[in-house]
C-alpha cells in the first residue's frame, strides 16, 4: 500500500490529467454518437447546443427553469427545480471543482491552446492581484443575471413588463461553448448573427464577440475563461461539501511560491494563505498542479473521502523535476 | 375528280357510330367516377393545444400564465387567438401540435367521410405497437387515444391513420389522412435521440396508402423541416414502394408543386420560402408554417369489396406538417465571423503593444571606476 502510495506522489498528475481530459472531451463531444448520455445535470460545459454530446451541461435546463412563475414554485415545476438542482449538487460534490480541471472541454480546448503557445515561445500573461480580484467578481454578477433574466420571463419584476422569450438562454448565447463546441461535429451553425430580433442579435453579436476573446485571450493567458465563468462561482456555493479536496497544511508551508507560479488561473491565496486548511477558492480549477510543484512534505493534499490520493512529498518534487531536466 | 356528297343525315349517323366505336374503344388510365375530396386530419377543436409544458422547451413567444393552463379547458384555443378551424380539404390547415407539450390525450378532427364507405382508424406508436383509437363519427367526425405521460412506448413518434374504403361506381375509392404526433418532454430524458424507430415516422404494412417523409425532427426532437429544404417523400401501399405516384406539395398560401414517384417509390420536393410578414419587426423566428403533402395513385384491377364489383382502385392520401423559416432568412455567418475576427485582431493587437510598452531596452551601464 505504502508502495502505491508512493509511486503516485512520485507521480505526474498533469500527464495523468492531460490523458484524461482528452478522454472526458471525447465523452461528453462525441458520447452521444454512441448512444451515451451521462445526464442533463452536469456541473461542466457539455454544450446542448452540439449534437453528438455525451451529456448536457446543467446551466441550460436552470436558466430554462428559472422562468417558474413565482406562484408555481410550490408545484410539480418547483419540484422539478428542485430535483435538477439536487441531481446537480450530486454530481459537483462528487469531484468538486475538478470538473473544471479534468472533465470541462472549454477548459480542455483553453489547455490545448496554452500547449501550442508553448510551442510557439510566446510568454504567457497574468493579473496584477487587484486586477485579478475585480475580474474575479465578474462570474458572480453573470451568475445573478443568468437567474435574474429568466426570472423576469415569467414573472414581472418589481412591476416592469415581463421579458420576451428571447431572453430565454441569456448565459448560453454568450457562452463560448455555444458556439466552439459544435465546431468539432463540423456544426457551424452557431457562428452567426441573428437577426431575427434586437435581442437576439445583440445575444449572439456579444456570443461571437467573447468567441473571438475566447481564442485570443486563452492563447496569451492560461485558463482565460474561467475567470469569468459563472458555473466556477456556482460550483463554489457547494464546494466545501465536496468529496474530494485539496487541504494545506501551513505549518510546512515555506511560501516558496512555486504553487502560485505553476497556477493556471493565477490565484495567489494558495501560496500566502497558512491559515486556511481547506484551500480550494473560487477560482480554483483543481488541476493539482500546485500539488505537483509543491517540495515540501505533506504540505498539500488531495484527498477523496478524507483519504489522501496525492499529496506533495520532496521525493516526488525531485523526481518531477529531474524528469523535467531531461525532457519528459 | 368530282367529290361525292354524303346526305346529311348519313354524315351525322356516321359520326355518331364513330365515337361510340372510339368510346367503346378507348379504355383511360384514370377513372371517369368523380375524384374525391382529399381526407384530412387535424387537431380536434375541443382539445386546445395546451398540455404539460416541457420545461426546457416552452412554447416561444407564448406567455406563462397559458403555458400553465389546465388540459382539456375548452375554448383555450380560442382565447389564445389561434385559429380553431378545422381544415379545409386540399388547404393545409388545423393548429399545429408542439412537439415538447404533451398532453395525455390526443384528439384529431377529420374533414369528411362518405356514409357507404368503411371507416377504420390506426395509432402506430413508436416501439410499433398498433391501437385502435376511439372514433366518433357524425357531423364533427373524431378520434382520440390515450397518450400516457413519462419515457415509455409511446414516447416519440406516434402516427396516426384514418382509412376510409368505399366502392363509386366501378372504382374502389380508398382515401387514408395520416397525422404525426412527437409524444415528448425533455423531462423524459433524451436516451432515444439517435433511436430512429423514435424521431422517424416508420410505416404500418396494414395501410392501403400512406406517405412517409424523412427527417421531420431533429435528434432533440424539434422539428427540423425548413423552408427551403428538399422533402424525400416515400408513397407506400401496404408497406411496399409506389412508383408513378402523383405526390403534390401544397403550401400555406396555396403554392403547391406535383411530382411523381420513381421505381423506389420516393418523390423529392423543395419546399419553397412561403413565409413573408409585413414588415421585419413582425418576423418570428419560431413561426410555424403548414403545408400539405398529398399523394394519389389510380390503376385498373378489378375485384369485389364488400360484395360490390370494381373495374378501378383509386388511392389518396394526405400528410400535414410544418415547417419554420430557413436559418439564412435571418442569420448572417459572414458578421458574426466578421465580429469574431475583429475581436480577435484588436484584443490580440492590443496584448501585443500592450507587451511591446513594457519592455524595456537593453541598456548598457558603464561605471567609470
Amino acid at each position: 500500500m505504502n508502495r502505491l502510495k508512493k509511486t503516485v506522489n512520485n507521480s505526474r498528475v498533469s500527464r495523468f490529467r492531460f490523458w484524461f481530459q482528452i478522454a472526458a472531451f471525447a465523452l461528453l463531444v462525441y458520447g452521444g454518437f454512441l448512444a451515451i448520455n451521462i445526464g442533463d445535470r452536469l456541473p461542466t460545459f457539455a454544450c446542448v447546443f452540439e449534437d453528438g454530446r455525451g451529456g448536457s451541461c446543467y446551466l441550460m435546463g436552470f436558466q430554462h427553469q428559472m422562468t417558474i412563475p413565482f406562484n408555481r414554485i410550490f408545484t410539480g415545476r418547483g419540484i422539478g427545480v428542485l430535483v435538477g438542482l439536487l441531481t446537480f449538487i450530486g454530481f459537483f460534490i462528487l469531484f468538486n471543482k475538478a470538473w473544471c480541471g479534468f472533465v470541462c472541454p472549454l477548459g480542455t480546448i483553453q489547455d490545448w491552446l496554452t500547449k501550442l503557445r508553448c510551442r510557439f515561445s510566446v510568454r504567457y500573461s497574468s493579473y496584477p492581484e487587484s486586477l485579478f480580484n475585480r475580474l474575479s467578481s465578474i462570474k458572480y454578477i453573470l451568475l445573478a443575471l443568468l437567474i435574474l433574466i429568466p426570472m423576469g420571463i415569467g414573472n414581472s419584476i418589481t412591476g416592469l413588463p415581463k421579458l420576451g422569450h428571447d431572453w430565454g438562454v441569456p448565459f448560453c448565447m454568450i457562452c463560448p461553448g455555444r458556439t466552439v463546441l459544435p465546431l468539432f461535429i463540423g456544426d457551424f451553425s452557431q457562428l452567426a448573427i441573428d437577426f431575427s430580433s434586437r435581442t437576439k442579435m445583440v445575444f449572439t453579436a456579444l456570443g461571437m464577440g467573447i468567441t473571438g476573446l475566447f481564442f485570443t485571450g486563452a492563447f496569451v493567458k492560461k485558463r482565460f475563461i474561467c475567470l469569468f465563468c459563472p458555473m466556477s462561482g456556482f460550483h463554489y456555493i457547494f464546494s466545501k461539501a465536496g468529496m474530494l479536496r485539496l487541504t494545506k497544511n501551513g505549518d510546512t508551508c515555506t511560501r516558496c511560491g512555486n504553487c502560485y507560479r505553476v497556477c493556471d488561473v493565477g490565484i495567489r491565496a494558495i501560496a500566502d494563505d497558512v491559515e486556511s486548511k481547506n484551500i480550494v477558492k473560487d477560482d480554483c480549477i483543481m488541476c493539482f498542479k500546485c500539488v505537483e510543484a509543491c517540495p515540501e512534505e505533506g504540505c498539500l493534499k488531495a484527498s477523496f473521502l478524507g483519504i489522501p490520493v496525492y499529496e506533495s512529498t520532496e521525493e516526488g518534487f525531485f523526481k518531477r523535476m529531474k524528469g523535467l531536466d531531461n525532457g519528459k | 375528280m368530282a367529290l361525292r356528297t354524303v346526305p346529311r343525315q348519313r354524315f351525322h349517323i356516321i359520326n355518331c357510330v364513330g365515337l361510340l366505336c372510339i368510346l367503346l374503344v378507348w379504355s383511360p388510365e384514370v377513372n371517369a367516377a368523380p375524384e374525391l375530396e382529399p381526407l384530412q386530419l387535424s387537431l380536434s377543436p375541443s382539445i386546445p393545444a395546451g398540455g404539460e409544458v416541457c420545461a426546457m422547451h416552452p412554447e416561444p413567444g407564448t406567455p406563462p400564465a397559458r403555458q400553465s393552463r389546465p388540459v382539456g379547458r375548452p375554448g383555450a384555443a380560442a382565447k389564445s387567438g389561434k385559429s380553431e378551424k378545422p381544415a379545409r380539404s386540399g388547404r393545409p390547415g388545423g393548429v399545429h401540435e408542439s412537439e415538447h407539450r404533451p398532453v395525455p390525450k390526443r384528439a384529431y378532427h377529420f374533414n369528411d367521410y362518405r356514409r357507404r364507405a368503411d371507416v377504420e382508424t390506426f395509432v402506430r406508436r413508436p416501439d410499433g405497437s398498433v391501437i385502435t383509437p376511439d372514433v366518433h363519427l357524425g357531423y364533427n367526425p373524431g378520434l382520440s387515444f390515450p397518450t400516457p405521460m413519462g419515457n415509455g412506448p409511446v414516447h416519440g413518434a406516434n402516427s396516426v391513420y384514418v382509412v376510409e374504403q368505399g366502392v363509386d361506381g366501378d372504382t374502389l375509392q380508398v382515401r387514408t389522412a395520416k397525422w404525426i404526433t412527437m409524444h415528448h418532454n425533455c423531462g423524459w430524458g433524451h436516451d432515444s435521440k439517435f433511436d430512429k424507430t423514435r424521431t422517424q415516422p416508420q410505416p404500418l404494412a396494414s395501410i392501403p396508402f400512406e406517405i412517409i417523409v424523412s427527417d421531420l425532427w431533429d435528434t432533440n426532437f424539434h422539428a427540423a423541416v425548413k423552408s427551403g429544404d428538399r422533402l424525400k417523400i416515400t408513397v407506400l401501399s401496404y408497406g411496399t414502394p409506389v412508383a408513378g405516384a402523383r405526390v403534390t406539395l401544397t403550401s400555406e398560401k396555396g403554392w403547391s408543386k406535383e411530382v411523381m414517384t420513381n421505381e423506389q417509390g420516393v418523390a423529392t420536393l423543395q419546399l419553397i420560402r412561403d413565409y413573408y410578414p409585413v414588415s421585419w419587426d413582425r418576423f418570428r423566428r419560431t413561426h410555424r408554417g403548414k403545408f400539405l403533402v398529398t399523394a394519389r395513385h389510380n390503376f385498373k384491377r378489378s375485384g369485389s369489396y364488400r360484395e360490390q364489383p370494381y373495374q378501378r382502385v383509386s388511392y389518396l392520401t394526405t400528410l400535414p406538417w410544418k415547417y419554420s423559416p430557413s436559418q439564412q432568412d435571418y442569420a448572417s455567418y459572414r458578421y458574426g465571423l466578421l465580429v469574431a475576427l475583429l475581436t480577435m485582431t484588436v484584443s490580440g493587437l492590443g496584448v501585443y503593444s500592450y507587451r511591446d510598452r513594457r519592455s524595456k531596452p537593453y541598456k548598457r551601464i558603464s561605471l567609470d571606476e
